[in-house]
């Protein structure tokens, strides 16, 4: 049976596509160097966010939580620059011209980050963690011929991202657990080795205790028949169709189209 | 032809590579047919654990030989048969789901062993039904709730249909409720012919099995049916063991009823025979006293607290509402309540790591909600221990593990070993023998006494304990009741959130029991234990003595009201029958 398909019609796509066409866009967003480029590069994001319908709420956030970052990094920009283009001028700040290449550069820098940071915020909306492994391990599953263990770097990638949120909150306990002794953290006298030694007592528990819970999983995996020589089936195979296709072969080409002519 | 055993070990010896001197196991023949349910019960360090990991094929015997279904499990061949034969559960449930989702965690097994998708898709169907995670198929596996992941796991090791179950410790991390519910689900397992080996402390739970296996030091001691293993009290003694406690009720109740049944099948039949038995004649026995010290000013005083957290998905939880209670000195108290009741982020509330929305927490003059209260000063007041403390080591040496505290109080020297030795006496660490020993070679109820000790050197009058005596064997578990009803001797005021009834009988005067954040009641322990349907309603159960007690004066014995303990049960009767005798 293949993988269950509902919701909107971004979302039916192949996990692999839904992992590619980003990193396209992402390429693209890094590589493009004009304007206009940039500019029609927003045009697949905002058809993937249309044909997506990812909640609006996290992605406005990712986009303005960094805004007044960048804001301030394209002010610098425009101000500092080593452009040796002064004219027309249109501001003298002391030493520092402005002028209107100036303006374009620090334009050009907002533009790109607004595109990066959205490209890949709808990526994570559009692509469980899990899928992503899943997506990765299939798309190196030919390097299983050169010997490289897809299988197992795939699988390693999903625990990892398993852990962390279990790391976390084991983190957050034992340094509770150490203040309730007296342990203090936020006071920053003394120097380096002083304030390593200030976290030891959180460090070496995390240590010892992740050493122990990757033991329990491994052999928790080993009771459940995990091993890395044997052939696995897939709960929710992928399968990659016309449209996916389609879609990627209309990315890349856009993406060169904007990048060769713009 | 007889045949063949599912489970066949024969003259199996096990050491550790690191240590091939030191036998973990040695000369154990236990063979188990298919549909039995077997129970393997040991002290800390018999090799229980050890045994349960051999029949899974997880290490191998050094001599000796673990046949699974006829299987050698030391064959690299027979091992993917051995996975469609066996399942095994682990002690922490979070520890074994590999998934990242619900239903990817299920499949995990499956894909493992070459499923077909679609049957693969109907099985884990079947299998979220049973274990009741519908509506969950397809959430994260971190976000689940502790119910929900011990179910997760289990769910996990069923998929594959295994026709044999092997358990390790499996309630450690459950509140009553959730242990009333897996027992009943190994129960079902067991009727539907899946056979069980199951690892455990809990005597009352390996009861429930058809066989009890008892270990110590490695040899097999013990190979029978729980009536007969339980009533052998010189054995259970020598393993370090204990009957369950109905069967300890019955001793102590045999010579006042002579024809009570000893040992008795369960709690269930105890208290049918005890309703149904004619009570003899006696003398009302004395009731007891109150809490010693109501009129004092409280140690702890909590007033109108509520507290939220912003989950991951943004929602805002509500974990406490208008919670009001108040400890008085000298005067010990529980925190009751299922798992997520609220009683954890209560104490974190209390010992001021974590901040309420509304409401203050005052403990001995301090505010802890106060803006300009520091963690020092409530230091000063309360310390808290840790549920599983022994994660918080990180010092090579118990002794330094146990100075910590008091060096970050800004003691000299000779004062930190003074505290630390008071301290490690009084939790029963003899200072010169053990301040030099490493911290990672401590036993479990050495480690958990050491924990106790790290947080007593603080010296407050008010100790803070999130589930003392979790994962300890009967043995460390009593030691460790033991120690603390010292430190309520030495004037301490004892503030315990726990899950065990017998716990919370044998330490505190008054308790407050909390449901989804609210609070349910707050007085005398003594008067929640004689109101059965108030523990139902927060999940909670009655101590086996309070229940036997309850059921006698009905039956029309003459005991006070409100006994928790066998302990006064005994004296209670004492009281009542033999002043009678003499008169």
């Amino acid at each position: 049976m293949p993988e269950v398909r509902t919701g909107a019609p971004y979302m039916r796509l192949d996990s692999r596509t839904r992992l590619l066409a980003p990193v396209i866009l992402v390429i693209a967003y890094l590589l493009a160097r004009s304007l206009p480029a940039l500019g029609l590069l927003f045009v697949p994001l905002l058809l993937a966010v249309f044909l997506a319908r990812p909640p609006l709420k996290p992605l406005v956030r990712s986009l303005l939580i960094p805004l007044p970052f960048l804001v301030v990094l394209a002010a610098l920009q425009v101000l500092f620059n080593s452009n040796t283009e002064v004219t027309p001028l249109l501001l003298q700040l002391g030493k520092n011209t402005i002028t209107p290449h100036d303006l374009l550069n620090g334009a050009r820098l907002l533009v790109r980050f607004a595109g990066l940071v959205s490209t890949i915020s709808l990526a994570g909306l559009t692509l469980k963690p899990s899928e992503a492994a899943r997506a990765f391990e299939r798309l190196l599953s030919p390097l299983m011929a050169l010997k490289i263990p897809a299988q197992d770097l795939a699988l390693m990638v999903m625990v990892t991202l398993r852990f962390i949120p279990l790391l976390a909150q084991t983190s957050k306990r034992i340094s509770r657990a150490q203040t309730a002794r007296g342990a203090e953290w936020g006071k920053g006298k003394g120097g380096i080795t002083a304030r390593v030694r200030r976290v030891i007592p959180v460090i070496i528990p995390l240590f010892v205790n992740t050493l122990q819970r990757s033991e329990n999983l491994a052999s928790a995996m080993q009771a459940r028949g995990y091993s890395s020589t044997q052939k696995r089936t897939t709960l929710l195979p992928m399968q990659f169709r016309v449209a996916d296709g389609i879609v990627l072969v209309l990315v890349l080409v856009f993406a060169g189209l904007v990048l060769a002519f713009f | 032809m007889p045949k063949n055993p599912l489970i066949s070990l024969q003259d199996v010896a096990f050491s550790y590579l690191s240590a091939p001197d030191k036998a973990v196991l040695d000369g154990i023949n236990i063979q188990v047919e298919e549909g039995e349910f077997v129970a393997l019960v040991g002290a800390n360090g018999s090799g229980k654990s050890t045994l349960l990991r051999l029949m899974a094929g997880l290490v191998h015997p050094v001599t000796g030989s673990v046949e699974i279904g006829g299987h050698d499990t030391r064959q690299p061949e027979h091992q993917s048969t051995l996975h469609t034969i066996l399942g095994m559960v682990f002690q922490y449930p979070e520890d074994q789901v590999v998934g990242a989702t619900v239903e990817e965690d299920i499949a995990f097994g499956l894909e493992n062993l070459g499923w077909e998708p679609a049957r693969m898709c109907q099985r884990v169907d079947a299998v979220i039904r049973r274990m009741n995670l519908e509506g969950q198929r397809s959430r994260p596996s971190h976000l689940l709730s502790a119910g929900q992941t011990q179910r997760l796991a289990l769910a996990g090791v069923l998929a594959p249909q295994p026709r044999l179950l092997l358990f390790d410790e499996p309630t450690t991390m459950l509140d009553p409720q959730g242990r009333r519910e897996l027992m009943a689900e190994l129960e079902r397992l067991h009727a539907e012919g899946i056979t069980l080996v199951m690892v455990t402390h809990h005597m009352e739970e390996a009861a429930r099995a058809e066989r009890v296996v008892v270990l110590h030091q490695g040899q097999l001691v013990e190979d029978a049916a729980p009536q007969a293993v339980f009533s052998n009290y010189p054995m259970l003694k020598r393993c370090g063991l204990s009957a369950p406690g109905y069967i300890q009720i019955a001793q102590v109740l045999q010579p006042f009823l002579p024809p009570l049944t000893f040992p008795p099948a369960s709690l269930d039949t105890l208290l049918e025979q005890l309703a149904s038995l004619p009570a003899p004649q006696g003398n009302p026995a004395p009731a007891f006293s109150g809490c010693p010290s109501t009129k004092a000013d409280p140690v702890v005083s909590v007033e109108h607290l509520v507290h939220q957290y912003q989950a991951e998905d943004g929602q805002v939880n509500t974990t406490l509402q208008d919670v009001s209670m108040q400890v008085m000195p000298g005067c010990s108290h529980s925190l009751l309540g299922a798992t997520g009741s609220g009683k954890s982020t209560l104490m974190l509330n209390m010992m001021g790591l974590e901040k309420p929305v509304e409401g203050t927490i005052t403990i001995g003059g301090v505010e802890v909600t106060g803006a300009k209260t520091g963690m020092q000063q409530i230091l000063r007041q309360a310390g808290m221990v840790f549920q599983n403390p022994e994660i918080q080591f990180f010092e090579q040496y118990a002794g330094d593990e146990a100075a910590y505290g008091a060096r970050m109080q800004g003691l000299s020297q000779p004062e930190v070993v003074e505290r630390v030795r008071w301290a490690m006496e009084i939790v029963g660490l003899d200072f010169e023998g053990y301040k030099d020993r490493l911290t990672f070679s401590l036993s479990g109820g050495e480690r958990r006494k050491l924990a106790l000790a790290s947080t007593l050197v603080l010296q407050t009058p008010l100790l803070l304990l999130d589930e003392p005596t979790a994962g300890l064997d009967p043995v460390s578990r009593k030691e460790i009741i033991r120690r603390l009803q010292l430190m309520q001797q030495d004037g301490r005021t004892l503030l315990l959130s726990t899950h065990d009834m017998n716990d919370v009988a044998a330490l505190t005067e008054s308790a407050t029991i909390l449901k989804d954040g609210k609070v349910l009641f707050s007085g005398l322990t003594r008067q929640a234990f004689s109101q059965p349907e108030l523990l139902e309603e927060a999940g909670l159960e009655m101590p086996a003595a309070a229940q036997s007690a309850r059921v006698m004066r009905k039956a029309g014995w003459q005991l006070p009201e409100g006994v928790m303990t066998l302990r006064e049960l005994e004296a209670c009767l004492a009281a009542s029958l033999e002043e009678s005798a003499h008169a």
